[in-house]
């Protein structure tokens, strides 16, 4: 291949992929809202897996989880990156800088692979958040 | 004349490459998988060989995991042997490839089995569903392997040459 053909070829792939990742990021942001009208439980669990909270309450179409909890729990700090929104506090627990304990989501019981914004919200969900420690 | 030792020159190259590696990652951190750190590792296991570049892998690995708090088998080994993959295929089935295009385009097999080896440990440690992972990790893995292949396109030439004019022992001592 010629060093012409092999630079347009350069210029033409890093293009490809610098848009990739524009809209790569731009669907991290997204924030996934409910589809429908629907009644969901969010719990809150201390770092011996007591339950500090529970609330009980109906969604509707296009609420979010981040709105849910924002709206029903107290002193929720909710710290926007790159990654997604991060939920740092809520309840009076506050996730420290060493991050030796932090929020975990769990849904219907199970380990949540996904963020806060990508949960979207159904009918009679179990949203865990948990305190864990990571030591 | 007698050929000069390399050890200690070799000591200080390891650690500094290692330390560019690591803080490159840190100070990219606070975007989700856009980062240099394949681009050097492909960079390192080309111009330094495969011991010299594993062991800046190893160092970057504890370092990284130290740093971040997440020392063990969940993290710690699936992202060694993830890097390790780079210079043990870069020094042996791809030790002829070259050309920053077709290394860009290895880059994005790199980042896809980087991305799937931490499943494993996520399927069987923690019991997540395979699917529901893979979907959710789908996006990240996009960006790395964009990333990877971006950085690769546009600055492993340069890197390389800079490598080589300044850096890279063997030239050192072609002056000598």
């Amino acid at each position: 291949m010629s060093i012409k053909n092999s630079n347009l070829l350069t210029i033409i792939l890093s293009v490809i992929s610098i848009i990739t990742i524009v809209i790569a990021l731009d669907v991290l942001k997204d924030y996934k809202g409910a589809t429908d009208n629907g009644q969901l439980v969010i719990e809150l669990l201390d770092i011996d897996g007591d339950i500090m909270s529970t609330q009980s309450f109906l969604y509707f179409k296009g609420d979010t989880l981040i709105s849910l909890i924002e709206n029903n729990f107290d002193d929720v700090m909710i710290e926007d990156t790159f990654y997604g929104p991060f939920l740092k506090a809520i309840e009076g627990y506050v996730t420290p800088n060493d991050f030796s304990t932090y929020l975990s989501l769990y849904v219907n019981n199970e380990y949540s692979v996904q963020g806060i914004s990508q949960i979207r919200p159904s009918n009679n969900m179990i949203v865990s958040i948990r305190i864990v420690s990571s030591i | 004349m007698k050929k000069p030792t390399i050890i200690i020159y070799d000591i200080v190259l390891i650690a500094l490459l290692a330390s560019v590696l690591f803080v490159q990652e840190q100070l990219l951190a606070f975007l989700p998988n856009i980062q240099f750190t394949f681009l050097l590792i492909i960079l390192y296991s080309k111009k330094m060989g495969l011991n010299k570049s594993a062991l800046i892998v190893v160092i970057h690995v504890l370092l990284d995991s130290m740093f971040n708090s997440s020392f063990g088998v969940l993290y710690t080994l699936p992202m060694f042997l993830g890097y390790i993959l780079i210079p043990i295929t870069m020094n042996t089935v791809f030790k002829k490839v070259e050309s920053h295009i077709m290394l860009a385009f290895l880059s994005i097999f790199f980042a896809v089995f980087y991305s799937l080896i931490f499943m494993i440990n996520f399927v069987f440690i923690l019991q997540v569903d395979s699917v529901a992972y893979l979907v959710a990790d789908s996006i990240f893995q996009v960006l790395l392997a964009s990333s990877s292949f971006l950085t690769i396109l546009i600055l492993y030439r340069p890197l390389s040459i800079l490598f080589d004019e300044h850096i890279n022992h063997r030239n050192i001592y072609k002056k000598q």
